[in-house]
């Protein structure tokens, strides 16, 4: 679904991203895991296009949908009708809207009142239902937990369980770990632009989280 | 084409739906009815200046609409970061571009025929009750010629604010130099045709004659001083002259628009 | 204690408005405007003007006339002399003109008031006379060869300026019969009598004393008196 040579990105002197290679096929979650300034969006934003790479190239193959991290959304519209957008746009039957919203457990009546009076969590689940219509082959999600609190995030963590046993490949970068481990398959370590080690998650354990956490506490830590 | 249309029509969505449009429509409708009272006080030829201020109200209109809705529409998108979601639809920079222009321009069409309406009516309740005093005959249809004719340097100006936003970091370096741009749209023609008088020229060093001309040609010419005096008066306008009128805006606004994407293609959209 | 609170609210805010009120009642700064030395029309006022009407002159000029309006109804409440008002006006029907040439009140105004009332014959010619490009009218070119002629005194530049009124498309027969005498050098009090009365009714009452007082003056002056006893035939219409 997704294949990635030797993407890099440069701003004047600084490679904020080099060297990645990645692969994910179909029903695989890949983690990202990085601390702030890593390079994870500018990763993911070089894949789709946002960014011009300066080096390498993405492929992204079938449909695909991308969460950003500060998803900003116009504000004088609802939820329902930039959903219906989508669909419109996407050839996808209309009623998928309304199923997107209502597993990101948006009510009726929060649906249909301008964005702009909604909270930072229901913005949230706004853009991922926004990312979720159209049942994408590929979810590119960029800090997908932010803005929603515990009880959210489980609930998000469930949806996407559900997509990736339907075949959906996820790349989900985060600096959450307990999130990234009950999820994915695997976790790429990214720090100063490069990804540094990739980690197979067997157990989804809590033990699994505290060595991953050890593992990125140890690679920022190294001299980029 | 196929995610064109429904952007065109999101686009169009919404910016009606903000309270400042409705406002706008509604003031619109209401405005050419209040003209009538400031061109009461004039001796004979009322129905010029009832014109004059139909047409200056309708400049500031439009200009309302470009600094107050398209501007923060295009800017937010680019700096905030709204276009991520359309453009990765997947969406193509271009039709991106595209879309969102033609959808402001669809969104401004209200608003224009509500004033265009409403001042026809005025007009013709003014013809009926200040028969006397009309020196120019059926105002309505040369209001209505005049309308779109001043229409017409703002699709022209519209693109000149694409052009702008897909190069600028935000909005208020978007609004700065959009009003710099149409500052000098507004002031200039009319200082060049001064110029051209002989009592004028001879105070006026020549090269500032060529520099004020060679900046000119860069810009949309919003000049239609012209057109509303000439319709104004009830005179008549040549036909060549109005196609060329109308062709170089539209290609002006076309070349805005290409360069546009060329710049918005180039740049990185973090 | 709530409506205590509000109560001491809306007594701050009266008493804000209290002291808005009065200041507005005491502050008032003299008009810098009405000075004849800042108000000099020049080529570069033209420049100014046009820079700032850009698209709309047509407004600027409705603006300029309805200036001309307050400074006329300003300038008959004063008494005495009144001199910085005429500069006032011809600064105005300038900047009117240069915005919108083709604005006929302009003309009217100009010899209305700039003529007739304020005595300005040089500039009010040279104002009507420049109507020529702009207006298919007779009318301004016909004012000016009659001010040039009778206030002037300068025959020459009447009979050029009637010359031009007469190739205009809608020359009536005064314009043709005024030039014809002027060339003849057959004008008098009467004809000149004929003329303000038909220019009477170019202007609304308000701003038609200037041409009153100078048909009484005529009526009053010895030429006409003595022409009235040679009973001179008056002219065709």
């Amino acid at each position: 679904m997704l294949k990635v040579v030797e993407l890099g990105k440069r701003y004047a002197e600084h490679w904020a991203v080099r060297d990645v290679h990645l692969e994910i096929a179909a029903g695989e979650a890949v983690g990202l895991l990085g601390a702030n300034g890593a390079g994870k969006s500018t990763l993911i934003k070089s894949m789709l296009g946002l960014v011009h790479a300066t080096t390498g190239s993405a492929e992204l193959n079938g449909p695909y949908a991308y969460l950003p991290e500060q998803p900003q959304l116009p504000p004088s519209l609802s939820a329902l009708s930039l959903l219906r957008f989508k669909c419109r746009a996407n050839h996808i039957p209309p009623d998928q809207a309304s199923a997107a919203l209502a597993e990101v457990r948006l009510s009726d009546a929060d649906i249909v009142r301008p964005l702009r009076q909604y909270s930072k969590g229901m913005r949230q689940r706004a853009s991922l239902a926004f990312t979720l219509c159209g049942d994408p082959g590929l979810m590119l999600l960029d800090e997908p937990m932010s803005g929603l609190d515990a009880l959210g995030r489980a609930q998000m963590l469930d949806v996407f369980k559900r997509r990736k046993e339907r075949g959906t490949a996820i790349l989900m970068s985060s600096h959450i770990v307990s999130d990234m481990v009950q999820l994915c398959d695997r976790v790429l370590i990214m720090a100063h632009g490069r990804i540094c080690e990739s980690v197979t998650i067997v157990d989804h354990s809590l033990a699994e989280a505290k060595a991953l956490e050890s593992r990125l506490a140890d690679w920022t830590e190294q001299q980029p | 084409m196929s995610r064109t249309l429904p952007l065109v029509t999101l686009t169009f969505r919404e910016i009606a739906s903000q309270r400042v449009y409705r406002i706008l429509l509604g003031v619109l409708l209401l405005v050419p009815w209040l003209m009538l009272i400031p061109a009461s006080l004039f001796m004979f030829d009322i129905g010029k200046v009832l014109i004059d201020l139909l047409f200056t109200a309708l400049h500031a209109s439009l200009l309302i609409f470009l600094f107050f809705m398209a501007a923060p529409l295009i800017a937010r998108d680019i700096e905030q970061g709204s276009c991520h979601i359309f453009l990765t639809l997947p969406m193509r920079r271009g039709r991106y571009l595209s879309a969102r222009f033609v959808g402001l321009i669809v969104a401004l069409m209200p608003l224009f025929a509500a004033y265009a309406l409403s001042a026809s009516l005025t007009l013709t309740f003014a013809e009926s009750h200040w028969a006397a005093f009309y020196v120019a005959p059926h105002s309505v249809p040369l209001f209505d010629y005049g309308a779109a004719l001043i229409l017409m340097p703002y699709l022209a100006l519209t693109a000149v604010l694409f052009l702008i936003a897909a190069a600028a970091t935000g909005l208020p370096e978007t609004m700065v130099f959009l009003f710099s741009v149409w500052l000098l749209c507004w002031s200039l023609p009319p200082v060049l045709g001064a110029l051209l008088q002989a009592e004028v020229a001879a105070k006026t060093p020549t090269w500032i004659g060529t520099l004020l001309q060679t900046v000119n040609q860069l810009l949309p010419d919003l000049s239609s001083s012209r057109i509303s005096l000439y319709l104004a008066h009830g005179k008549k306008l040549g036909i060549e002259a109005v196609a060329g009128y109308c062709l170089q805006h539209l290609a002006y606004a076309l070349l805005a628009m290409m360069l546009a994407v060329i710049l918005f293609k180039r740049r990185d959209l973090t | 204690m709530r409506l205590a609170a509000v109560a001491g609210q809306i007594a701050v805010a009266c008493l804000l408005l209290a002291i808005v009120a009065w200041g507005r009642s005491v502050s008032h700064f003299p008009s810098l405007v009405g000075a004849s030395e800042t108000l000099h029309w020049s080529p570069n006022q033209q420049l100014l003007d046009r820079a700032w009407a850009g698209a709309v002159p047509g407004i600027a000029a409705d603006v300029a006339v309805l200036n001309i309006f307050n400074i006329y109804a300003r300038a008959r409440s004063q008494h005495g002399s009144n001199a910085p008002w005429r500069d006032q006006l011809y600064f105005e029907l300038r900047s009117a003109q240069a915005m919108d040439p083709y604005f006929r009140d302009v003309y009217r105004l100009t010899e209305g008031l700039l003529a007739y009332e304020a005595q300005r014959w040089k500039e009010a010619v040279d104002i009507l006379a420049s109507s020529g490009p702009w207006l298919n009218s007779a009318d301004p070119l016909l004012a000016a060869s009659f001010i040039a002629h009778q206030y002037m005194h300068d025959d020459k530049l009447a009979i050029r300026l009637a010359y031009q009124a007469i190739k205009k498309p809608n020359a009536s027969q005064l314009t043709i019969g005024f030039a014809t005498a002027l060339i003849r050098k057959r004008s008098g009090c009467k004809m000149a009598l004929l003329f303000l009365e038909t220019r009477l009714r170019t202007l609304p009452e308000q701003y038609r004393q200037g041409i009153l007082l100078r048909m009484q003056r005529l009526r009053q002056s010895k030429a006409c008196i003595e022409e009235e006893r040679r009973q001179v035939p008056p002219l065709p219409e």
